[in-house]
Formats: C-alpha cells, sequence, structure tokens
C-alpha cells in the first residue's frame, strides 16, 4: 500500500506535463475552432471547401502521423530557416512543437461540434434578432454564439477530454528532452526497470482518470452556469462517449 | 528524362520500399482484425451490461467505463505486456526450479526457460487483441444503445410466436440492432484505423516504422548522399493514405447502412 503512494507521487511531476500539454493547446484551438465551423458554414464556396478540407484531413488521420510529420516536417526547414533565425531550440522544442500539433488536431474535432451546433441554433431565433435589425455581428454575438455554446457544451467536454488523452502520445514521437518525461514515458520507463507492468501502467491509468474527473467536474460548472436561465438545469455526466 | 524515370522507377522499388509496400499488411490485418473482435467483445460487453445478475452486470459496465477513461495508447501497451508476463508467469511456475531462480540477475523472467519470445505475427496478433479490448468497450455502449432501440412491439410479436428466450435474442433482437448500432460502429471503426498507426509502439516493423527509415538522410559510400532527410514527404504520404481509407470506409458504411435500413422507418438511419 505504501507502494502505491509512493508511486502515485512520483508521477506527480510527469502530469504536470500532459496537462501542460492540454492547457496550453485547448484555448487556441478553441478560438481557431470557431472560426473554422463559420468557415465551413460561410456562403463563400472558397471558405468553405478550405474549412471542410481541414476539418476532413485532420479529423481523418491518426495524430500520431500528424506529429510526426509536423515534426519532421520542422526538422527538414532547421537548417535553412530556424538555425539563421536562431530560433531551432524553441521551435523544436517538444513543449512548443506539441501543443500546436494538438492544436490543430483539437481545432479540427472541435469545429466539427461547433458546426453541428452552429446548424442546430433555432432558425426562429435568428430570424426574429434579425427583425429586431441587428447587425451580422450583433446576430452573431447575442444570439448565434449564445445558443450555438449551450448546444456544443457538452460534446466540447467530451473532447477536452479526448484531447487530455491524446496527450499520451505526445513523447513517442517527440524526443523526450532530460528530465521532461510525461505520464506515459514515465510509466514505460519504470516498467523497463522492474517489469511490474501492473502497478505502474495502473497508477497512470489511475492519474489520467483522476484528471479526467476533474475536467469532467469543471466543465460540468461551467455548463450550469450556461444552463442557469433553465427551471432545471441538467447536469453533466462522466461519460466518455464513443463520438469524437 | 528516361533516365530520371528510370532511376525513380528502381528507387521506389528498392529493397527497402518493397518492404515497407509489404508491411501495409500489419496494418490492414490489424484493422480487420481488431475490428471483428470489438465487435464481439461489443456484443459480450452488451450482453454482460443488459444480464439480470447483477454481479454480470456490473462487470459490463466496470469494463465499458474504465477502458473509456483512460487512453487508449496505455490500454495498448499495457495489454500485450501484462499477457505476455501473465504467461512467462504461468511458464515459470511449471518450469523454474529454484537455483534456477536463485542464479537469474534480471528481474524478468524468473529463469531463463521461462522467457517467452514474442515475434512479429505473436505481437501482432497481441496488438489486434488489445485493440479489440479497447474499442470493444466503445462498440459495448453503441451496442448496449442499440439493443435498446429495437422497437418493443417487434420483441412482443417475436414472443407471442412462442420463440424462447435464446431464440428471441438471436433471431430477433440481435438481428434488427444492426441498424442501429451501424452508424456508431462506423465511427468505432474510424478509431480503429487510425489506432493501427500505433502499431510500431510494440515493436512490429509496421508503415510508419519504415516511413521513418525510408525517410531518413540516405548515404551511400558509392554514390554519396542519395537524399537527404525526406521523411516528411513518407509521412505525407501516411498522411494521405489515412484519409483515404477514412473516406473510402465512410463509403462503404453508407453503402450497408443504405442496405441494412431496406424497408425500415427512416427515423433509424438518422
Amino acid at each position: 500500500m505504501e507502494r502505491l503512494f509512493q508511486e502515485i507521487a512520483l508521477f506527480g511531476p510527469a502530469v504536470a506535463f500532459n496537462i501542460y500539454f492540454a492547457a496550453a493547446s485547448i484555448p487556441i484551438g478553441f478560438v481557431f475552432a470557431v472560426f473554422l465551423a463559420l468557415g465551413k458554414a460561410s456562403p463563400n464556396p472558397l471558405i468553405s471547401r478550405l474549412s471542410r478540407g481541414y476539418i476532413y484531413a485532420f479529423r481523418g488521420s491518426p495524430l500520431f502521423i500528424q506529429f510526426f510529420m509536423l515534426y519532421s516536417l520542422a526538422l527538414s526547414f532547421n537548417v535553412t530557416v530556424w538555425k539563421p533565425m536562431g530560433l531551432s531550440w524553441f521551435i523544436l522544442h517538444p513543449l512548443f512543437i506539441g501543443p500546436l500539433v494538438l492544436t490543430l488536431n483539437t481545432a479540427a474535432y472541435t469545429a466539427e461540434i461547433f458546426y453541428g451546433a452552429l446548424r442546430a441554433v433555432p432558425r426562429g431565433a435568428v430570424e426574429a434578432a434579425r427583425a429586431y435589425g441587428m447587425s451580422r455581428s450583433q446576430q452573431f454575438r447575442r444570439v448565434i454564439w449564445p445558443n450555438l455554446i449551450r448546444l456544443a457544451w457538452p460534446a466540447y467536454t467530451n473532447e477536452v477530454v479526448f484531447l487530455f488523452h491524446a496527450t499520451a502520445i505526445v513523447y513517442f514521437a517527440l524526443p523526450v528532452i532530460g528530465q521532461q518525461k510525461d505520464l506515459m514515458i514515465t510509466a514505460k520507463e519504470l516498467f523497463e526497470r522492474d517489469y511490474n507492468a501492473f502497478l505502474h501502467f495502473s497508477v497512470a491509468a489511475l492519474w489520467f482518470l483522476a484528471v479526467s474527473l476533474v475536467v469532467f467536474f469543471l466543465f460540468g460548472l461551467v455548463y450550469r452556469r450556461l444552463m442557469r436561465h433553465m427551471p432545471a438545469a441538467p447536469g453533466l455526466r462522466f461519460a466518455p462517449k464513443w463520438l469524437r | 528524362m528516361s533516365e530520371d524515370l528510370s532511376f525513380w522507377l528502381s528507387y521506389f522499388t528498392n529493397g527497402k520500399h518493397l518492404t515497407w509496400y509489404a508491411s501495409f499488411q500489419f496494418t490492414i490485418f490489424a484493422a480487420l482484425f481488431g475490428g471483428t473482435l470489438a465487435v464481439i467483445f461489443g456484443l459480450i460487453g452488451a450482453t454482460l451490461k443488459n444480464s439480470r445478475l447483477f454481479p454480470l452486470r456490473l462487470i459490463g459496465t466496470i469494463y465499458s467505463s474504465i477502458v473509456r477513461g483512460v487512453p487508449d495508447v496505455l490500454f495498448f501497451l499495457f495489454f500485450p505486456l501484462a499477457f505476455e508476463q501473465a504467461v512467462e508467469w504461468f511458464i515459470a511456475s511449471q518450469v523454474c526450479a529454484p537455483e534456477l531462480i536463485a542464479a537469474q540477475s534480471a528481474a524478468w523472467p524468473p529463469c531463463k526457460e521461462a522467457n517467452w519470445f514474442l515475434g512479429t505475427p505473436e505481437y501482432l496478433i497481441l496488438a489486434s487483441v488489445s485493440l479489440g479490448l479497447v474499442y470493444g468497450a466503445f462498440a459495448t455502449n453503441v451496442i448496449h444503445g442499440a439493443l435498446r432501440s429495437v422497437p418493443k412491439g417487434q420483441l412482443e410479436a417475436a414472443r407471442a410466436y412462442g420463440m424462447s428466450a435464446s431464440q428471441l435474442l438471436w433471431r430477433v433482437h440481435i438481428r434488427q440492432m444492426w441498424v442501429y448500432a451501424l452508424p456508431g460502429l462506423s465511427n468505432v471503426w474510424m478509431l480503429i484505423i487510425k489506432a493501427t498507426s500505433l502499431l510500431s509502439l510494440l515493436q512490429i516493423a509496421d508503415i510508419v516504422l519504415w516511413a521513418d527509415r525510408l525517410g531518413a538522410p540516405n548515404f551511400l559510400p558509392a554514390v554519396g548522399l542519395v537524399h537527404e532527410d525526406w521523411r516528411w514527404r513518407y509521412y505525407l504520404v501516411l498522411f494521405i493514405f489515412y484519409i483515404i481509407v477514412t473516406l473510402l470506409s465512410e463509403r462503404a458504411f453508407e453503402a450497408i447502412m443504405r442496405r441494412a435500413g431496406r424497408g425500415i422507418l427512416s427515423e433509424a438511419r438518422g
């Protein structure tokens, strides 16, 4: 039992890296996703096609390949571009390129969620806003966006948990620098030392589960706040869906 | 021009490239076998979840929620390692004499005789089983929901015809369930396809590993530098490969759904 607690404490610094990767990519991915969703719904065929293609490409290919591809792309520009600018220590650092790829990836998934919610915004509400003489930006800020985010929030919560789970493969694709190890690398190294698969992997799983539960709790609070005008606010349940 | 063409032709058919093309079989095998197992585990899980006995229901619920609550990579790595150790532990309990265990200096296995060497085929099967276990948990949920969507009237009609419980399950309930499960199963299939990119983590020389080897800067003493770092081009090929596979599966599932939904109210297809 004491061994278990020691082990849990041992993973403490490692979980910070997973949380960093998720926390660094979620806000930027969120903003990017809003633009992508609006782009996909845009009447302009060029913008619509581009957003559609981007979303399809990043949802249709494995994150693992995206990591390798963008990292090797960054490497191939190293000698000609980053090195002369003195930026290679920054651009090629896993702590930069990891969140970058995760952002591109989560933006595509989130955009698909937002696009679905955008199409589910009640037509009548938008028509009423237009009848009031609101400008397009007013319509978006006061009517479409509040509706959209309420509709999308449960699915978005799911996506955030999935993104947190996806941070597990960052260091399988990118180089580990010094002691900067996330949960999976820590578990794998401890396993290679004493071959105790059950202890190390279970503790890593516990950490993932614990952080997922915290995410669900926090996002549930936000959801309650978003839905505070409803007579009985529906709660979020811990139920990772098959839909991603 | 023709010289260029013959260079590229020989470049793309050299031994390493041929091995790369051959390694696509591992990915395809893992996807198909893993997908089949996921459906089987999904059916078992859903049956457990629907069971009348509380312990079985608990097992089904725990299986589907715990596996979905941790990252797929974690379970994907854990299962083959744990299975290998369990087998080695079993062999060790049979063959290892105490003095052999004392002579062994490494932490694992207990003695050298108990070591179970795993080659690519064994790892491939283990990887497929663990894909099946992970995505079976997702399929459990899909199938569980689909079983509940089958209209009650159909089951009552079957019961009225005097079918026994197992006849009802196999002849009506599970057959009618597919239409409702297909949209969800198509999502699970997409997840499995994407997860097949992880095979190289289990020491299988799959398409990802070969793309990395082929793209690395290539220097031959006789010729000089053949090409510099071309890895991103090879990864781009894989990127496009996976997008095409997704596109084709989407089309295939649409066709299957259209066929399975014949004669059924359109609500089932929604």
